[in-house]
This record gives structure tokens, sequence and C-alpha cells, in this order.
């Protein structure tokens, strides 16, 4: 079963997280129709991505660095830096 | 008979020609040029040729014929979809499949059998209510049925689910078929030959090229191709093919994998569909099951399987037939799916004059391989969208008129 090593919460089952897309630049989302072109449009070919990923037993939140040729994960870091605490 | 055999073997004569003929070199120009021999690809150089007399024609394949999603899906064809758009679409697509064998000279082992979509809670019965409506209103077969109805139609099925999830009823589309996918690749790339298209294999498209806004030619591992007319049709690589005409994408690439079971005598008539537990199985001529599940969960541009998807696979399809627990996986695979928000394709003609697209087809473009070739092949002669695809542009997302395609296989509703 395909696992992902978290530097905050270990080595977790990848099913337990929920991919929930590629990063979009809070700018781009004040004007409409550039929010527009941001959530539907964009390079899709295969590159290194930031991506937001949920896991689900904890509802942490975290920024994901992918390689979407590979599947292999770069880098881990919680989306709220102050959760770290929660976790310790 | 041994002498016979040995003759033959040596003969440089067979009876039995070849699918089509590859030229040596292609041309230096040709009046359409298809990136992908698919069953898309060929679906819509064949059109060309026939229905509109086209065919100084190119198709280009980067690896081999039809070795894309044309053989990678679970090859079921229904038009039981939930938008009009979608279900007039899908509908004409039903109807061309049913004498595609003829028309192709070309047994392609078209079975119908019948399609049960199973509904496990009153939620999904009334999306199915107003799927089956919809359908009715386009001529489509298509019915509610209550859980014995898919007893009778399937005896061995445990309707209880495992007393986790019981079946409370059916989505039920007569027409529901299966068909074999190489041939319809084949089939299509063997007439299109006949008629004068040139076909390609082992050779990629590395750029298209335009001049004044236009598209003027492509690049080719075999060298400058002078064309006006460039349709893409190329699944999983449509993000690279975009790039190159510095279009940016509205689909994302997801893995959407499939396996097949050691064959079995016959006992699985019908296709049986549930997107609650995301399987849907049928029963090859070979008696093989084929077996299909949801997309991956996240972007991926690779054709690997995963264990992981067999497994969930598995649990799922033993809670609708516990009997099959003895039963061996033997193959599994990938394709690269072309996802879109709204589930519906993005097709015809783009921003560029000479560039027309036909994508967007995640998990449910092999049904839709005949209707897609009709109405790209008028498009590209016409310069003007076909009617059927008019609602498919890809100003929709910018416009937010998305279509809400719920009927497409592996979407839960």
């Amino acid at each position: 079963m395909k696992q992902f090593d978290c530097p905050h919460i270990g080595r977790r089952p990848a099913s337990e997280f929920v991919c929930a897309g590629g990063m979009i630049g809070v700018m781009q989302m004040q004007d409409p129709a550039a929010a527009r072109r941001a959530l539907y449009f964009g390079d899709a070919t295969a590159r290194v991505k930031r991506e937001w990923w949920l896991h689900r037993p904890s509802r942490l939140w975290f920024r994901f660095e992918r390689d979407t040729a590979t599947d292999q994960v770069l880098s881990i870091e919680l989306a709220h830096p102050e959760d770290a605490d929660a976790i310790a | 008979m041994a002498i016979r055999l040995l003759k033959y073997a040596l003969d440089r004569n067979h009876a039995e020609p070849r699918y089509f003929n590859t030229p040596a070199e292609p041309r230096d120009s040709y009046d359409v040029v298809i990136i992908g021999g698919g069953g898309h690809g060929l679906a819509c150089a064949y059109y060309l040729a026939q229905n509109h007399g086209i065919r100084r024609v190119a198709v280009f394949e980067k690896g081999y014929l039809g070795g894309g999603n044309t053989g990678r899906n679970t090859t079921i064809v229904r038009s039981n979809y939930l938008t009009p758009e979608g279900a007039k679409f899908y509908q004409r697509s039903v109807e061309l499949f049913e004498s595609l064998g003829e028309e192709l000279d070309l047994n392609l082992f078209y079975s119908t059998r019948g399609h049960y979509t199973l509904a496990h809670s009153e939620s999904t019965l009334r999306t199915m209510r107003w799927r089956a409506e919809v359908n009715k209103h386009f001529g489509i077969d298509s019915e509610l049925v209550g859980p014995e109805e898919v007893k009778r139609a399937c005896p061995q099925i445990d309707l209880s689910c495992g007393g986790q999830h019981p079946v409370c009823g059916a989505l039920f589309h007569a027409p529901g078929s299966i068909v074999r996918h190489d041939a319809v690749a084949w089939g299509y790339a063997r007439r299109a030959s006949q008629l004068g298209v040139e076909i390609f294999q082992q050779t990629a498209v590395t750029g298209i090229e335009i001049e004044g806004g236009r598209v003027v030619g492509v690049q080719t591992s075999r060298g400058r191709i002078a064309t006006g007319k460039v349709v893409s049709a190329v699944a999983g690589a449509t993000p690279t093919v975009l790039k190159m005409v510095g279009l940016e994408s509205p689909v994302d690439i997801v893995p959407l994998q499939a396996c097949v079971s050691e064959p079995m005598k016959p006992w699985l008539d019908p296709i049986i569909v549930s997107g609650s537990l995301h399987v849907y199985v049928s029963q090859t001529a070979r008696g093989e099951l084929v077996m299909g599940a949801s997309v991956d969960p996240a972007e991926l541009h690779s054709t690997r399987s995963s264990l992981d998807f067999v497994t969930s696979l598995a649990d799922q399809m033993l809670d609708l037939f516990p009997f099959l627990a003895g039963v061996k996986i033997v193959r599994q695979w990938a394709g690269m799916a072309d996802m879109t928000p709204d589930f519906a394709p993005v097709m015809g003609k783009t921003g560029i004059p000479g560039f027309y697209l036909d994508a967007g087809w995640g998990t449910w473009g092999f049904k839709a391989t005949p209707v897609c070739g009709e109405t790209m092949a008028f498009t590209v002669a016409h310069d003007t969208n076909h009617r059927l695809i008019e609602p498919f542009g890809m100003t929709r997302f910018e416009e937010l008129r998305m279509l809400g395609e719920k009927g497409a296989a592996s979407v839960g509703h």
C-alpha cells in the first residue's frame, strides 16, 4: 500500500489523505475573470506541482510538493504551523 | 497438410492482406493532419474521407495503433447519460456502433447485453429517475427497475451486498453493449487506409507551427509537414499538445485503472455497474470478467497500475458477488484519462484557426468513438462546429456554463 512519509505525523497510508488540487494564488482569486481562468485552466503537463492535501483522520491540511510524472512526494509542510504544537 | 502449411509460411502472398499499408515516408503536405492513432483519430480520418471526400489526410501515432485509451477501457457502449446534450450525443454514437461492423466490414463482436446501474440509496434512485426521464424524452430505452428485476437478470448477485449497502433498484438500459475495442480502431484504420488516408505509427508530433495566428504545419519525428488543419485526439497527452499551440489546458490527467479475471464459463450476461461501490463489470466472449473502478485520487501522468486499486476493487466486487472469492485477477493496467471539471468533453474549434480539439474524454471516451469521428470530421470539413458538439466548447469554463454530466462512468451521485 502506498504511504506518505510525513515529517509531522509520521508514515501514514496514502488512502487517509485527500488531494484538494493545485494551489492557486490569492491575488488571482480577487478578479472574477482571472479567478475563473485560474480555477479551470492551467499548465496540466507533467511537472513538479504544489498541492493542498487533507489528512482526514486528523483534519490537518498540508502543502505537498509532488512530481506528477512519477508520483514522488518531494516535500510536505503543515498549512498552519500552529497545528504543530497540537500534534506534539 | 504439413506441406500446405509450410508452403503458406514461405509464400510471400498470404491470402489475408495486411490491415493497412504505411507509405515509406510521409508526404510534404496534407490537407488534414490528425495527431493520435486511437479510435477517435482514426474514426475522424475515416469520416473525413468517407463523408466529406477529404482524402489527403495523415494520422500520426507516437506509439502503436489503438495502444492508448482505445485499448485500455472496459469496452462498454451506452447512451443513458444525464444531460440532454450528453444523451443526444451518445445516442448517435450507439446508432453508429450498431451498424459499424457492417460499415467497416469487420466483426467487432458487438454484443448487446443490457446495462444495470445499481442504486444503493434513495438519493441515487432519485438521480436515476431523473436520468431515465431525460433518456425517455430523447427516445433512449432507459427505465428504473426494482431489485427483483436485477436478481432475475443476474441470479448470482447478492442484493444485500454483505448487509452493508443493499441494492434498492437499478437504472436499466437495454441497448447497453460491449464491443471489441481493438477491432474498432483496426476497422477504422483499414477503411480509412483503403480510402487514401495515410497512417504512420511510431511517429511523434513534436511541434505545431503557427504563422499569423493560423496553423501552417507540424513538426514530427520524421520531419516537417505542411498542413492548414490539425486535429488533436490524444487523450492523456492533451496538455502537451495544447502547450505546443500556447493554449492552457482545461483538462487534468488522472489514471483510470482496470483489470481482468481468469476466464470462467459464461455466467454474467448483463453489464453491472455500481456508482456507489465504484465498480463496473462485464464478462467477455472469452469468459474473462472485465472490471473497472473510479479514477485514481490525484493527477498523475503515468500508466502504472497499483495494488491499492486491485484490492479495493476486489473488496467491492466481493460485496456484490461473494462466490468470486476464489477467482484470480490475471491482468491489470491503467490509462491516462483527460478529466474535465464537469465530466463532459471539450471538442471542436479553438481560438486558433486550423487547430481542432477532441479532448476531455476522461472516463467516457471509448463509447463516443464513432460519433466523435463523425462530428469532428464535419467540424474540420466545414470549419463550423457540428450541432451535436456545440455545447462542448472550451469557452464554457470561462463563461461558467458547465454541463454537470453525472451520468459518466465512475462518477458517484
